[in-house]
């Protein structure tokens, strides 16, 4: 959720380098990175700090590397990527290279997906023109929190064009 | 002249049991067929119980009575008829898919206006006789085709 | 006929997802808080029913509303859609597609739409729409509608205001117009019929079909005749649970070719009910205003040349052991013979038991009523009875019967003044029947492949006791047709008013030839009576000791050529006295040409002699013709001659048959004529796909000679 942010940061890892001038650090092997319900799991992570407090952006690499995190109105987040761009100051998530980002409702998958934290945005682009390799794929599963408004109108097997946002609990 | 008792086409085993049923209700032919199922001393169960699928199944969908002109009198009026009575039904083996067969059988058939209430009768007893007919090409039917479906190979289910 | 384009749905099922599920494949997503999202780039909408391709989407979730622009298409197994504006709500499962194009998979019909709804409930609605069965841009017919509505379930589209356009010239308007919308075998052409005849002149015809409700529906056809007026056919059929049944009536007001102009009509009642598990009730009423109404009028039930129509009315009891009916059999006749029985009522009676160690034991019994058109003739109550005691064996090689049954029959005669038919007279006669058929088989060899042949010989000793029935009226009797199939009968008349004393032995052989996947290519069959004694009763008395020696003959000859002969010939005088020949080149099931040869040489005091020549070939991949030719050998004339064309495109046929033949027209005093025919040509247009199916009446089934009517079975 949002006080997320607000709390401490916590990296462990195998290995660990800082380099104060350009103060950037790199954690590598079996890296988590933890702050409040926010977690990532990466092979490496280069956190570049030299903008200041607050302004530090994160580039978490891996085969795919992994974010969760908490959500205000409940259910969570979770993303992969082969890399994951987590810039504190724009609260922003780039994932590049074989993307997905899964929330309650939807799941996207794409070659690069920018999902912006403050306004809950997601912008997910393909790559090429050809067909499902280099494009966008989104699923919608039947949502679970407007189920009861669904009872009335259940599923009939003749012309019914519509996708049923809604639908009953599954079993 | 080479000449044997044929051997045994009998109902083959494994129609030991079978579900004989049909889409109209008090079928004449069903009952033809049932009767000249009785020699062969096969159990009939009737088609309205359940069975599970290792039973064979046959079913009548439809028999109708047709006739066709074949001469005329001077007049113009029907001499000859030839009534064409066409049966199509489904035969069905133990565990594996219905297929639907069809035939017809011919029979000669004279018309005369002096006698029409008489004719009426002949017409019952021909039809009576073409049933039996049907009913044993059924059942030599069921046994060609089970023949044809235990030596071809590929008999999987 | 050339390829026509079959309907391009490509929205394949087994894409399908779980219930409820929707996938969307884009170029570019952005979804706002989990709710509102929006597809750019070759989107594709997939969920479990159907497929939305379009450039554009977005989806509401808290409207509930998908919007998809920019060359829409939008596809179900039934149906695909192209438009540029799609709107869905998801709510009420409603969709609204405007100015499209349309195609329904199942019918292969297509057009366009100014707004097409989908509706679960209501169903698909087309408003402003045209409607064809033929290709895109080649629609040489189409219905302009201001509506079609298909509801779920239904099995029939209803169209409002529609207009026939052919080649963009209006042919006609119908305000309500139904079709079916599933490829079920609609019965019935819908479309006009056109054409000219002798007995008809220039005639019109058009049939309305309303579809009541699903179990009624009913069929209104005015047809319009030069020679004769406006004649009205209805048809009204209904089929429930319990019952089936039609009505039909046709009227025709003062007939303007008729000496007298008088009215003249035609009724038929068919019906069928389950009354409970056992009960059953059977109609088979049939009525006309005169003797020539068919020769004149056609029909689709009687031919020209048949002789009566039924008037039956009929209660039926079954069970497995007892089989009761009480029928009432009236008839129309055609024609002066008013001295014809009818039986009112008349009641059958059946029990049938099996008995330990294979034997059966059956009771036939009747009662019935005869009585006579004219009020001269003797009439009559008979009652009957025959029980039989009888052993029927049979196996794969053979198969054995014994039987003896008594018949003993009852009769009050009345109105037998001036006959010597007596008041009351009561029969006993015994009969007992010893029949045995063995099967032979051996491997042979048949125009070179390897077949089984088969040898079975069957015969059959019959012995009925004497007792003279010169007494007894001839109510339901008449001499028997024999041919082979009935040498083994053991009957020589119909009905029960004369029981022949029989001592005679009935010999027969079969020989067939089977190939190795169990096909017959080859039976032939001999069997003749010999009668040891001879007839006492006299209806029955015959001048030689041995009936005609009958043969059957069936042949497949290679796999085009098929033979098929019935022959009887008369030992004592070694003449043919009935024969049948009939060879078919059959390459196709419309490429064929088929000969036929009858000859019988007594029938009522007639000699018949008759040659058919039957062929249907295709001409080009467009037009195909069918031929029939019957002449008449004895009298030196052509009975029936047919020819038909027919042109066949992907959505439309045409029809052109140019016929002449035999009519059997009763002239004022009730004499039939003998050289009066009937000719006559007809164009006939069928819309394919919607209520004309293309082979319409099949026109090897048409003309006098191939058409068949069909007998209503109880």
């Amino acid at each position: 959720g949002k006080d997320d942010f607000t709390q401490a940061i916590k990296v462990d890892s195998k290995f660990q380098f800082g380099d104060g001038k350009t103060k950037k650090s790199v954690f590598r092997e079996d890296v988590h990175i933890n702050q409040g319900s926010l977690n990532v799991y990466a092979d490496e992570v280069e956190v570049d700090a030299s903008k200041g407090e607050g302004n530090e952006i994160f580039i978490a690499t891996g085969n795919p590397a992994k974010y969760s995190q908490e959500q205000e109105q409940g259910g969570s987040i979770e993303a992969s990527a082969n890399r994951i761009e987590y810039r504190r100051d724009q609260r922003t998530l780039t994932l590049e290279g074989d993307a997905q980002l899964k929330q309650n409702n939807s799941s996207v998958k794409g070659e690069s997906i920018v999902f912006n934290m403050e306004l809950e945005q997601i912008v997910a682009q393909g790559e090429g023109e050809n067909q499902d390799s280099g494009r966008v794929t989104t699923i919608f599963q039947p949502s679970k929190k407007s189920a009861k408004q669904q009872n009335k109108t259940n599923d009939t097997k003749n012309v019914d064009p519509s996708e049923q946002l809604e639908q009953e609990e599954q079993p | 002249c080479g000449f044997s008792l044929r051997g045994n086409y009998e109902l083959p085993a494994s129609v030991s049991q079978l579900r004989v049923g049909s889409a109209e209700a008090h079928s004449a032919l069903e009952r033809a067929l049932r009767n000249e199922l009785k020699p062969y001393n096969v159990d009939i169960i009737d088609a309205s119980v359940e069975g599970h699928s290792d039973v064979t199944n046959i079913y009548l969908l439809s028999d109708e009575l047709d006739r066709r002109l074949l001469s005329l009198f001077s007049t113009g009026q029907v001499a000859e008829y030839e009534l064409i009575y066409t049966v199509r039904y489904e035969l069905q083996f133990a565990n594996s898919d219905a297929q639907l067969l069809e035939f017809d059988i011919k029979r000669e058939y004279q018309d005369d206006p002096d006698a029409v209430l008489a004719k009426s009768r002949e017409l019952e007893l021909v039809l009576s006789e073409m049933r039996k007919q049907a009913a044993i090409r059924i059942i030599h039917q069921i046994s060609v085709a089970q023949h044809t479906l235990s030596n071809s190979a590929l008999v999987t289910p | 006929q050339e390829t026509c384009p079959a309907p391009a749905n490509t929205f394949v099922v087994e894409k399908r997802l779980p219930n409820g599920q929707i996938q969307v494949i884009s170029n570019m997503t952005s979804i706002q808080q989990d709710n509102f999202a929006e597809f750019e780039g070759e989107v594709e909408i997939t969920n479990k029913d159907s497929q939305i391709i379009a450039n554009r989407a977005q989806i509401d979730r808290t409207t509930q509303q998908l919007i998809a622009t920019g060359d829409v298409t939008y596809q179900t197994p039934e149906l695909s859609v192209t438009s540029q504006k799609v709107l869905l709500n998801t709510q009420n499962n409603r969709m609204e597609i405007a100015d499209t194009q349309y195609e329904l998979t199942t019918l292969n019909a297509r057009g366009d739409a100014e707004l097409l709804v989908v509706d679960q409930t209501q169903g698909l609605q087309l408003n402003g729409v045209t409607f064809s069965t033929c290709p895109t841009g080649q629609e040489d017919w189409l219905v302009r509608a201001d509506s079609i509505k298909v509801k779920p379930d239904e099995t029939r589209g209803v169209a409002r205001n529609a207009v026939f356009y052919v080649q963009d010239i209006p042919i006609f308007y119908l305000p309500y117009y139904s079709f079916p919308v599933t490829d079920a075998r609609e019965t019935g052409l819908l479309f006009p019929k056109v054409g000219s005849s002798s007995s008809t002149g220039f005639a019109y015809e058009q049939p309305y079909y309303l579809n009541l409700d699903q179990q009624y529906d009913a069929t209104i056809t005015p047809r319009y005749m030069t020679k004769r007026g406006l004649q009205l056919k209805t048809e009204f059929r209904y089929l429930t649970e319990q019952n089936s049944g039609q009505i039909d009536i046709e009227y025709l007001p003062n007939d303007s070719d008729s000496s007298t102009n008088e009215d003249r009509y035609f009724y038929r009642l068919t019906h069928k009910g389950a009354l409970s598990e056992n009960w059953e009730v059977n109609v088979d009423f049939n009525g006309l205003s005169d003797d020539n109404y068919i020769v004149d009028l056609g029909s689709n039930y009687y031919n020209s040349a048949d002789t009566h129509l039924f008037r039956t009315l009929g209660l039926h009891y079954y069970s497995d052991a007892l089989n009761v009916s009480l029928q009432l059999r009236d008839f129309e006749i055609l024609g002066d013979h008013d001295d014809t029985y009818r039986a009112l009522p008349e009641l059958k009676l059946d029990y049938t038991s099996d008995l330990p160690a294979g034997f059966k034991f059956d009771i036939h019994s009747e009662l019935a009523r005869f009585d006579n058109a004219n009020g001269t003739s003797p009439k009559a109550t008979r009652a009957h009875i025959a029980p039989t005691l009888s052993l029927p064996l049979e196996n794969s090689w053979g198969e054995f019967l014994a039987e003896t049954s008594v018949m003993h029959t009852v009769y009050r005669q009345e109105n037998i003044e001036g006959t010597d038919l007596s008041r009351d007279v009561s029969r006993t006669l015994g009969q007992a029947k010893l029949y045995g058929a063995l099967v032979f088989e051996r491997q042979a060899h048949w125009f070179g492949s390897d077949v089984t042949q088969t040898l079975e010989p069957r015969a059959q000793y019959l012995y009925t006791s004497y007792q003279d029935q010169s007494d007894i009226g001839l109510y339901d009797t008449t001499r028997l047709f024999n041919d082979f199939g009935g040498l083994f009968r053991g009957q020589e008349f119909t009905g029960l008013d004369r029981i022949s004393d029989q001592n005679q032995v009935t010999l027969g052989v079969t020989s067939r030839i089977i190939d190795k996947d169990n096909r017959e290519q080859f039976k032939l069959s001999l069997g003749q009576i010999f009668y040891l004694e001879d007839n006492k009763v006299t209806a029955a008395s015959k001048e030689d000791d041995r009936s005609a020696l009958a043969a059957e003959l069936d042949w497949r000859i290679g796999s085009k050529w098929l033979a098929h002969s019935e022959v009887q010939v008369s030992t004592e005088t070694d003449k043919v006295e009935r024969s049948s020949i009939g060879l078919e080149y059959r390459l196709a099931r419309d490429k064929m040409v088929q000969f036929n040869h009858r000859f019988v040489r007594d029938l009522s005091g007639e000699q018949i002699s008759q040659l058919g020549l039957t062929a249907s070939w295709p001409i080009t991949r467009d037009w195909y013709w069918v031929g029939r030719w019957y002449r008449d050998i004895e009298r030196h004339r052509t009975i029936e001659s047919y020819t038909g064309f027919q042109y066949e495109s992907c959505c439309w046929a045409l029809r052109i048959v140019a016929q002449r033949q035999l009519t059997s027209r009763f002239d004022d005093d009730g004499l039939q004529s003998t050289d009066e025919f009937d000719s006559g040509i007809a164009i006939q247009f069928l819309f394919k796909g919607i209520g004309g199916d293309s082979s319409g009446r099949d026109m090897l089934r048409d003309g006098l000679f191939g058409y068949r009517q069909p007998y209503l079975l109880d």
